[in-house]
C-alpha cells in the first residue's frame, strides 16, 4: 500500500530549499520502492504560509511541511534563535548553532505532535543598499525594509529608519525611492532583481535563517519500521546536501550579482560589526526572557564552542 | 412555535446589526491606522510597526462580523436560475434547503474556530509581529461572526418552516 | 482517478451547488468540503481544520485591505454630488464620440488600474460611481456591465499588480520591467474595448442616448469646471503612489481620506454620510471577500487533488511545437481561470509551465504579460469570476446575464492576446526602450 503525502512549503521550486525538497522526495520514493510518495507544493500553492505550518502539521491537515523556523516563534519562541542577528557569524557557526539547538527544536516540535526531519539553511542575510556601508553613520536615517521584529529592533537602535513594507510593496517602494535599502540575502535580492534599485550588496553575515522540515508524528508512526528508517535517512541526506549546497549556491548567486554589476562588499570593519552586535542586544535579551534557562543554555554552550558571544 | 421563531429571527437580526456596526468601526480604524502610518513615515521617518497585523486582522474580522447582516439583507449574491422559476411554496422549501445546507459548513467552521480560540488562549500563542497580538482575539471574533451567521441561517430556516408570513430575505433580481 | 475525471467531478459539484441557488460563498465552500470528503476521503475533522486555516490565512492578508477601502471611497463618492458633477462635466465632451458616457467605464477602469492592483476593487469602485448614473441616463445595461467587468480586470495588467509581482519572483523576471511591459498591452486592450463600444453605439444609437438638454458653450464650460473634485482625487491618490508617499496598498486609505476632505470642502460631509457609506462598504466588501475566502479553500482543495499540476503535466507530455504549446497553455489557463484566482494559478502551474516556456524559446517577460491577460479573462469567466460577482452585486442582474454581457469583451481580449502572441514585439518594445 502506497502512502501519499502532500508537503507544503512557501519557498519557490527554483530556490535552494525548494530544490532540496524535490531531491528529498525523490530519495524517499527510491528508498521505499515508491511506497511513500511525497508531492512537494512550492510557493505556498496549498494555501498555507510558514506560520500556519506548525498547527497544520500538528492537527494532521498536512502530513509534513517545510517552514522558516522563525515563523513558529509566536507559539514556540525557541525557533527565533535561527534568525537572531549576529549570533552565528558564518555558515560553519550557523551549523554549529543548529546542532546545539537541535534537542530544543525537537522538544518544541514534539510538544506540537511532530518530528524533525531535517534543516535547510539560507545564504547569509546582508543589506542591499545604494552604497557600501562601512560605519554606523552610513545607517543614520537609512530607510531599510526589515523582515522581522529582530531586524526592526536592531536597526532602530542604530538610528536607521526600519520600515515595515509588505513583500508585494517592496519593489514599487524602491522604485519611488521611499525605500533605500533591503535586509535580505543575496538569494532574496536575486529573485527580486534588487540591483535595479540598490546596486550594492553588503555581505554582513547578519543572520543565517533556517528552514525546518517536520512530519506529523502520527502519520510517521503509521509507516512500517523500514519506511520510517528510509524517511529519516533521506532527511539526514537532505540536511547534509543542503548545508553543502548553500556554499555553491552562494557562489552561484555572487556570479549572477557580478553579471548584473552588483558591487559585493565583504569584510566590514570590526568597529562596524561591533556596533551592529551591540544594537541587537535588546533582541537577544527579549529572546532570553521568553526562552528562559533553555535559551541561555543554548547560547552558553554555543559561545563556549565558538569562543564569542 | 411561530412566536418563538419570530423571536429567534429578531434576535439574529439585532445581533447582526450590532456586529455590522462593529465591522464598520473596524473599517474606520483600519483606515485611520494606515493614514497614521503614512504620516509617521513621511514626517518622522518612523512607523507604528504594526499596520499589517492590525489591518490584516481588521479586514478579516470586518468580513466575518458583517456576514450575518449582509446575508439577512439579501446582499450575498446567488445564482437565481432555478430559484426564480419556482412556485412560492416550492421556493420556500428551496430556501429552507439552501439555509440548512449552508448551515453545515458554517457550523463546522464555527466549532473549529471556537476550539482554536481556546487552544490559542491556553497556549498563549501570539502573532509573529512586534505587536505580539494574542491570536485568540481575532480567532474569537471569527468564531463569533461565524456563529452569528449560523444563528441567522437557523433562524431563517425555522421561520420559513413555521411562519406563513415570513418574508424571503433575498433581494430578488430579474428572472434569469 | 485521473486529472480529467477529477476535474469533471469538481465541475459537476460546482454546477450542482451554485445552480441550486445556494449563496455563492457557501456554494464554493460546499464544493470544497464535499470534494475533500468524497474525492479524497478526508475525515471531517481534518477538513474543518483545513478550512479554518485556509480561511483565516486568506482573510487576514494585508494586501486584501485595498478592496474594502477603495469600495468605501466609491460609496462616499456615490453619496455626494461628485459623481453627478463628473458626468455633467464629461457629457459635453462625450457627446462628440459614439458611445458617449459609456467610455467612462473603460477609461475610468484604466485610470483606476494605475492605482489599484486588484481587479475586483477596480470594477467595484468604478462601477459604484458609474452604473447608476449611466442607467438613469438610459445607457444600455449590457454594455455597461460588460465594459465594467472586462475593463475592471485591467487593474491586473496596468501596474501596480500583485499577480505580476508573484510571477516576477517565481520566474526571476524583473518586476520593474513587467510593470512597464503591462502598459502598452493594457492601453491596447482598453482602446479595443472603447472601439467596440463606439462601433456598437454607432450601429445602434439607442444604446447610448444623447443628453436631452443641450448646453451652451458657457454652461458646458461651467459643467466642466465641476470636474475638479474628481481630478483632485485622481491627483492625490496617484500622486501619493508615484511620489512614494504611500505604498500601492496604502493608497486606498489616502483615497478615503481625500474623498472625505472633498466632501467637507463641498459642504456635504455629515455623520450620516460617514455612517451610511461605511455600512454600505462593509456589506459589499463582505459579499466579495466572503467569496474570495471560500475560493481560497477551493484552490487549496484543487491543489490537494493535484488538478492544476496534473493538467500542466498533460500539456508538458504532449510534445507540442511552440505555437501549439502556447495555445495549449492558453486553454489550460482558461480552464483553471474558471475556478481559480490569478495568484493560485501562478504558483500552482509555474513549476511545470515555466521550463516549458523557456525551452520553447518564449521570453519569460512576454509570458508574464500573457499569463496576466489569461488571469484577467478568468475574472470574467463563470462559474467563479470575481468581476462577474461584483457586477451582479452592483446591478442586481442575474449572473447569467452578467456573464453573457461580458462575453464579447472576453473574446476581444482573446483576440488582443492572439495579436500579442503573433507580434511579441508589441509587449517587448517599451521595456526594451526604457531598460535595455
Ligand atoms: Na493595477
Ligand atoms: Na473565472
Amino acid at each position: 500500500q502506497t502512502v501519499k503525502w502532500d508537503m507544503s512549503m512557501e519557498d519557490r521550486a527554483n530556490s535552494l530549499p525548494g530544490e532540496g525538497a524535490i531531491a528529498f522526495a525523490e530519495d524517499v520514493a527510491k528508498a521505499t520502492n515508491g511506497q511513500v510518495v511525497i508531492t512537494v507544493h512550492h510557493g505556498g500553492a496549498l494555501g498555507f504560509k510558514n506560520k500556519d505550518h506548525l498547527n497544520a502539521v500538528r492537527d494532521g491537515v498536512l502530513p509534513l511541511a517545510q517552514s522558516l523556523a522563525g515563523a513558529f516563534s509566536g507559539q514556540e519562541p525557541v525557533f527565533l534563535l535561527s534568525s537572531l542577528p549576529f549570533v552565528a557569524r558564518n555558515l560553519d557557526e550557523a551549523k554549529l548553532l543548529y546542532d546545539v539547538a537541535r534537542p530544543a527544536y525537537e522538544e518544541a516540535l514534539a510538544r506540537n505532535g511532530q518530528k524533525l526531519l531535517y534543516s535547510s539553511p539560507f545564504p547569509p542575510t546582508g543589506i542591499w543598499a545604494k552604497k557600501p556601508l562601512r560605519t554606523v553613520d552610513d545607517l543614520k536615517g537609512l530607510k531599510i525594509r526589515t523582515y522581522d521584529v529582530n531586524g526592526t529592533i536592531t536597526f532602530k537602535n542604530l538610528g536607521a529608519a526600519p520600515l515595515q513594507v509588505s513583500f508585494s510593496d517592496v519593489v514599487p517602494q524602491l522604485g519611488t525611492g521611499n525605500l533605500a535599502a533591503v535586509l535580505t540575502s543575496a538569494d532574496g535580492g536575486r529573485s527580486l532583481k534588487l540591483w535595479e534599485f540598490t546596486p550594492v550588496f553588503n555581505d554582513l553575515g547578519y543572520a543565517f535563517p533556517l528552514n525546518i522540515t517536520a512530519v506529523n508524528a502520527d502519520a510517521f508512526g503509521k509507516l512500517s519500521p523500514a519506511q520510517q528508517k528510509a524517511v529519516m535517512d533521506a532527511g539526514s541526506a537532505a540536511e547534509a546536501r543542503d548545508w553543502t549546497a548553500v556554499r555553491t549556491w552562494e557562489a552561484k548567486n555572487y556570479d549572477v550579482l557580478r553579471e548584473n554589476k552588483t558591487e559585493i562588499v565583504k569584510d566590514a570593519p570590526p568597529a562596524f560589526l561591533d556596533a551592529l552586535a551591540k544594537a541587537r542586544e535588546p533582541a537577544i535579551k527579549d529572546w532570553l526572557d521568553k526562552t528562559r534557562a533553555n535559551g541561555k543554555s543554548i547560547l552558553d554552550t554555543f559561545a563556549q564552542k565558538v569562543g564569542h558571544q | 412555535m411561530k412566536s418563538a421563531a419570530r423571536m429567534l429571527d429578531r434576535m439574529a437580526g439585532l445581533l447582526g446589526t450590532v456586529a455590522m456596526a462593529a465591522a464598520a468601526v473596524i473599517l474606520a480604524i483600519a483606515t485611520g491606522h494606515i493614514l497614521l502610518e503614512i504620516f509617521l513615515r513621511n514626517v518622522f521617518a518612523t512607523s507604528t510597526y504594526a499596520v499589517d497585523e492590525v489591518v490584516g486582522y481588521g479586514v478579516g474580522s470586518m468580513t466575518v462580523l458583517a456576514m450575518a447582516g449582509t446575508l439577512r439583507r439579501g446582499e450575498m449574491i446567488r445564482v437565481q436560475l432555478v430559484l426564480a422559476r419556482l412556485s412560492p411554496s416550492a421556493r420556500r422549501v428551496a430556501e429552507i434547503m439552501c439555509a440548512l445546507v449552508t448551515l453545515l459548513p458554517v457550523f463546522l467552521l464555527t466549532r473549529t474556530f471556537v476550539l482554536s480560540t481556546m487552544r490559542s488562549f491556553r497556549e498563549h500563542t501570539v502573532s509573529t509581529g512586534l505587536l505580539e497580538v494574542p491570536l485568540w482575539i481575532p480567532e474569537a471574533i471569527f468564531a463569533f461572526g461565524l456563529g452569528l451567521l449560523a444563528l441567522q441561517l437557523a433562524a431563517y430556516a425555522l421561520r420559513l418552516a413555521v411562519d406563513p408570513d415570513a418574508p424571503i430575505a433575498v433581494a430578488d433580481v430579474a428572472t434569469e | 482517478m485521473g486529472a480529467y475525471s477529477l476535474s469533471l467531478s469538481v465541475s459537476l459539484l460546482v454546477f450542482a451547488f451554485l445552480g441550486a441557488g445556494v449563496w455563492i460563498f457557501a456554494g464554493v465552500l460546499l464544493v470544497s468540503v464535499s470534494s475533500l470528503l468524497i474525492l479524497l476521503d478526508f475525515p471531517i475533522d481534518r477538513i474543518a481544520v483545513l478550512a479554518k486555516t485556509a480561511m483565516f490565512r486568506s482573510s487576514t492578508g494585508w494586501e486584501l485591505s485595498a478592496l474594502p477601502l477603495f469600495i468605501w471611497m466609491g460609496e462616499i463618492v456615490f453619496r455626494t454630488d461628485v459623481a453627478e458633477r463628473l458626468f455633467r462635466g464629461l457629457s459635453p465632451l462625450a457627446n462628440c464620440v459614439p458611445g458617449r458616457l459609456l467610455h467612462t467605464n473603460v477609461s475610468g477602469c484604466t485610470l483606476f488600474g494605475a492605482v489599484c492592483g486588484s481587479s475586483a476593487a477596480t470594477a467595484a469602485t468604478v462601477g459604484k460611481i458609474t452604473t447608476k448614473a449611466l442607467a438613469q441616463r438610459g445607457y444600455d445595461v449590457d454594455l455597461t456591465i460588460g465594459s465594467l467587468a472586462a475593463a475592471g480586470s485591467l487593474g491586473l495588467l496596468i501596474p501596480p499588480s500583485i499577480v505580476m509581482i508573484v510571477y516576477g519572483v517565481i520566474a526571476e523576471v524583473s518586476i520593474a520591467k513587467l510593470f512597464i511591459a503591462g502598459f502598452v498591452p493594457g492601453f491596447i486592450i482598453a482602446g479595443v474595448f472603447s472601439c467596440f463600444i463606439a462601433v456598437r453605439c454607432w450601429l445602434k444609437p439607442s444604446l447610448s442616448p444623447a443628453e436631452e438638454i443641450s448646453l451652451g458653450v458657457g454652461e458646458a464650460a461651467r459643467a466642466m469646471l465641476g470636474l475638479w473634485p474628481v481630478l483632485l482625487l485622481i491627483i492625490v491618490v496617484m500622486g501619493s503612489i508615484y511620489t512614494g508617499i504611500a505604498t500601492p496598498t496604502e493608497a486606498a486609505a489616502v483615497g478615503v481620506g481625500a474623498t472625505f476632505a472633498i466632501a467637507a470642502l463641498t459642504r456635504q460631509l455629515s455623520w450620516g454620510l460617514a455612517q451610511e457609506s461605511a455600512l454600505a462598504a462593509v456589506r459589499s466588501s463582505c459579499m466579495i471577500l466572503s467569496i474570495m475566502i471560500s475560493a481560497s479553500l477551493l484552490s487549496t482543495t484543487l491543489a490537494y487533488l493535484h488538478i492544476p499540476n496534473d493538467l500542466a503535466h498533460v500539456v508538458q507530455q504532449s510534445g507540442l511545437g511552440p505555437y501549439q504549446l502556447i495555445i495549449a497553455i492558453g486553454v489550460l489557463y482558461l480552464v483553471l481561470g474558471c475556478f481559480l484566482d490569478g495568484v493560485s494559478i501562478t504558483v500552482m502551474t509555474m513549476p511545470v509551465v515555466l521550463p516549458l516556456i523557456t525551452a520553447a524559446g518564449f521570453d519569460p517577460l512576454w509570458f508574464g504579460v500573457f499569463l496576466v491577460i489569461m488571469v484577467e479573462l478568468g475574472q470574467i469567466t463563470p462559474p467563479v469570476g470575481f468581476n462577474l460577482f461584483v457586477l451582479q452585486g452592483l446591478t442586481g442582474q442575474p449572473l447569467s446575464r452578467v456573464a453573457k454581457a461580458s462575453a464579447p469583451f472576453g473574446i476581444l481580449m482573446l483576440a488582443c492576446l492572439a495579436v500579442l502572441t503573433i507580434w511579441p514585439g508589441i509587449v517587448m518594445w517599451l521595456p526594451n526602450l526604457l531598460q535595455p
